[in-house]
């Protein structure tokens, strides 16, 4: 069976989401054991699958027996790996931390099962992506996903939900026509959609108009569902009105694999000798438009008075360096940007997590309202303050390393300009993790300074009331991480490093 | 003549849509708009996509489209402004769209690489001895590519799944009555603010008491249901196969609750049936690559399933086109029941 783990890894879940609604009708929780057991297999697979590339190098899967490039061809290497196994632990975590989180986010009980069967629609959908080696399905399963998050969106219990969602659904469904349109050209002029195959036969068309618009429409498509400055308007409100379980989910991994694909099509699908074909300097765009995102970003987040928001904008800012990474076209860029997928799907993961534990008791996520809470809910906010150092990038937590990275990698390319940038942001950071983490840990909870609030000060604030152990153990566990990434970093950067290799031969 | 004629009166179409106030105008142009677009497709010998066309973008979008006008009230909003940037954008992008199309090959060029890599040359010469098939398309969409079919209709599921999640559930909230009586849902409705519902609101609730639609539709039904069955199981000799087959089986439904009333639609096929359906059809395809994996081939690997490959091949891929055509069928039902019963309110 191990050679047939690269089919396993997405036939699995999608069986089983098919089967939840059915399941669910008995008792929804039934569809909770079937989605976590689940979504806990294919993290082993991806699991497996690292440890088979490392044995034997890259795997190829022929889906329906035909070889490449007449069949679709899953192809697993490195950095297939390396995102799977992000994409499906982060799923597995979200679906943990689910089961108490829906309770109070979603409430309806009929809604459940269905619910479940869309998460795991959505993650298959994410894991299709990053396995398969055809430019084609990497279409068909982003509509999977995409669709399958604009519906988990919508979820969100206030009204402007929906708003959200059906901005995303808009701006999302360009986006994929985008990707459409540029892979139609790609086979117009090549005649293949197998990845492999396209790499060696685009090369004599470099100088065409025809491929630079192929390349243009993916890359802009891309953009939009990645978010990428200036087109990651949709992406405040639908993370700030989702369900906190589905935001978690969705920063942690959807704007991971969006990059993920990003990276492919330009390192894999074009070359970095295609850039210089190009009329106008790529490289250059994207370097500012990284430059503004981590810029624009931090100084909304610093606006925001809603966490999920200010959360939704950091994200803006940390695509921006994942961007930034992969704009400076060397070993050293490419594995900050690797490693900062991993680091900034715990971090931000971790963060909503605790966020989504705030809501489940005091239905609530302002800022002010976070006033005293460290002393209530200890284990969430000692979670939620050490993915906040983290993201602040102070060292001993992963959010150095990969500023670190990213720094000596502006450096090697003589882009001395970018280090000051990188350190602005992370002062910006430090500012609006303190306004939160000074409500927290140093402000007195609204019951106790006054007594102006009569029906406050009857309930005397319990000693420590934190979330159900189902939320604040994957909380807790994906917050630690961000530490013994930081502390232990050799595994993830050599994976990376092997990754960036491949990618940049 | 018609390779500019019909392009043109699409663009026609398109800004016409545009500039016409009245919704319910857009929403006839708009079917207008897809059944020329259907008959470019058959120009363009996509006959399949071309039924897919006329049934989902004339027929049932434009039902659907009605039926929400009958519940959405109409507000002038005086003289239509023009958004300046979001034209700018889109004046970019088609720009860019026909930059690229300078060098593009022209398409009936057989020396295209569409035509001369060795995909195409392979499928064509490969097709019937290996498949069975002798309509290349039915063996490049449910075999060569059959995975990607797996997934399209997967997405026609998802979008039935998410449907039923975010429009039934939160009706049928325990809590959801208020003092009035009314559900909270249904108190957005037109009546409730005062503004007269148009005549569709009730129609697509109650039946149609009219003798001659009623006759129509009862003589009518079970031709096109033949008709579907027979463009799903069809599919490897002419154009069809699972995605059209489904369409208008699920139109004929469609057409029932119309004219008898969604009561009696319901009692001909259940929602929870229905919602069965959108599970089984999925099941069946990718039940069929589980057992292919069983019997030691790849995934989807119809020529393992029995001792002659050729014939195991046209098992399989008939087998995986009704696993369409019963999702696609569910879903298009789900798209209408859902959007119906949001009033029916049981």
């Amino acid at each position: 069976m191990i050679k047939h783990l690269p089919a396993l890894l997405i036939v699995i879940p999608l069986l089983v989401a098919i089967i939840t609604p059915i399941i669910g009708r008995l008792h929804w929780v039934l569809s909770w054991y079937a989605v976590t057991i689940t979504t806990f297999i294919s993290f082993v697979i991806s699991l497996l699958l690292l440890q088979t590339v490392s044995v034997q190098g890259r795997i190829s899967y022929w889906m329906s027996g035909w070889e490449p490039p007449f069949g679709i061809e899953y192809s697993v290497d490195y950095l297939n790996a390396y995102v799977l196994i992000i994409v499906s632990f982060m799923a597995f975590a979200g679906a943990i931390y689910s089961r108490k989180n829906i309770d109070v986010e979603i409430e309806d009980e009929t809604r459940k099962p269905l619910f479940y069967t869309i998460y795991l629609l959505f993650v298959t959908g994410l894991l299709g992506m990053v396995v398969t080696g055809d430019i084609f399905n990497i279409y068909v399963l982003l509509e999977i996903a995409s669709l399958a998050g604009y519906a988990l969106i919508a979820l969100g219990k206030k009204r402007q939900a929906l708003v959200a969602a059906y901005n995303y659904l808009v701006m999302g469904t360009v986006g994929a026509t985008f990707f459409l349109l540029g892979v139609g050209y790609l086979y117009l002029m090549t005649g293949t959609l197998n990845i492999a195959d396209l790499a060696v036969r685009l090369p004599e068309f470099y100088e065409t108009k025809a491929i630079f618009t192929a390349f243009a429409f993916i890359v802009v498509g891309l953009s939009i569902k990645l978010a990428i400055f200036p087109l990651h308007f949709w992406l405040p409100n639908s993370y700030g009105y989702a369900p906190s379980v589905v935001s978690a989910v969705m920063a942690a991994t959807g704007a991971k694999v969006a990059a993920y694909v990003l990276i492919r099509v330009m390192y894999s699908v074009f070359t970095p000798a295609f850039f210089t074909h190009t009329p106008f300097n790529i490289q250059y765009i994207f370097l500012l438009l990284a430059v503004a995102a981590i810029l624009v970003g931090s100084i909304m987040a610093l606006a925001q008075t809603d966490i999920k928001k200010m959360l939704a904008y950091s994200s803006v800012g940390q695509i921006g360096y994942i961007v930034l990474g992969i704009a400076l076209m060397n070993v050293t860029g490419m594995m900050g940007s690797l490693i900062h997928l991993l680091n900034h799907a715990l971090m931000k993961g971790a963060l909503f997590f605790a966020v989504g534990a705030v809501v489940y008791r005091t239905g609530l996520c302002s800022i002010e309202n976070l006033r005293g809470l460290g002393k209530k809910m200890p284990w969430t906010m000692a979670a939620f303050t050490i993915a906040a150092l983290s993201m602040t990038g102070i060292p001993l937590t992963v959010g150095f390393i990969s500023k670190w990275y990213l720094a000596v990698a502006s450096i090697e390319s003589g882009m001395w300009w970018l280090v000051p940038i990188i350190l602005l942001s992370s002062i910006l950071t430090a500012v609006y993790f303190w306004r939160i983490l000074d409500n927290v840990w140093l402000k007195p909870a609204p019951g106790e300074e006054s007594h102006e609030h009569g029906h406050d000060s009857h309930q005397k604030p319990v000693k420590s009331n934190d979330a159900p152990l189902s939320m604040v153990i994957p909380t807790f566990t994906v917050a630690v991480l961000c530490l013994v990434f930081g502390l232990f970093a050799y595994a993830p950067v050599s994976i990376a490093e092997k990754a960036a290799l491949i990618l940049l031969k | 003549m018609t390779d500019l004629a019909i392009p043109l009166f699409l663009v026609v179409c398109g800004i016409a849509v545009l500039l016409v106030k009245d919704l319910m105008s857009s929403i006839m142009i708009f079917s207008v708009y897809s059944l020329m677009m259907a008959i470019e497709w058959c120009r363009l010998n996509a006959v399949d996509v071309a039924i897919t066309e006329a049934a989902v973008g004339a027929g049932i979008s434009t039902v659907l489209f009605l039926v929400i006008l009958g519940r959405t009230k109409s507000v002038d909003e005086g003289k239509k402004h023009i958004n300046l940037p979001a034209l700018l954008i889109t004046v970019a992008v088609a720009a860019v769209l026909l930059y690229g199309t300078i060098d593009l090959p022209h398409l009936r060029d057989a020396s295209i690489a569409p035509n001369t890599h060795v995909v195409t040359p392979y499928y064509l010469e490969n097709s019937y001895e290996q498949t069975g098939q002798i309509n290349v398309v039915a063996a490049i969409l449910a075999y060569f590519r059959g995975f990607d079919t797996l997934f399209e209709t997967t997405v026609v599921a998802t979008a039935g799944f998410s449907l039923i999640m975010l429009l039934r559930a939160g009706n049928k909230k325990p809590g959801a009555l208020d003092k009035t009586g009314v559900t909270a849902i249904y108190k957005k409705t037109p009546a409730s603010i005062g503004v007269k519902p148009t005549a569709t609101f009730p129609a697509v609730l109650d039946q149609d008491k009219d003798i001659v639609k009623r006759t129509v539709t009862k003589f009518l039904i079970p031709f096109i249901q033949l008709f579907g069955l027979y463009v799903i199981v069809h599919g490897e000799l002419g154009p069809g196969g699972g995605f059209q087959g489904g369409v208008v089986l699920g139109v004929s439904i469609i057409i029932y609750s119309l004219v008898f009333g969604f009561e009696e639609a319901k009692q001909r096929l259940s929602v929870r049936t229905k919602d069965l359906l959108v599970s089984t059809g999925v099941l069946v395809y990718g039940g069929i690559g589980v057992i292919a994996l069983f019997l030691g081939g790849n995934y989807l690997q119809y020529s393992v399933l029995l001792p002659d490959p050729q014939f195991a091949s046209i098992v399989g891929i008939m087998g995986v086109e009704i696993g369409v055509g019963i999702t696609v069928a569910a879903v298009m039902i789900t798209l209408f029941y859902e959007t119906v019963r949001i009033d029916a309110n049981d």
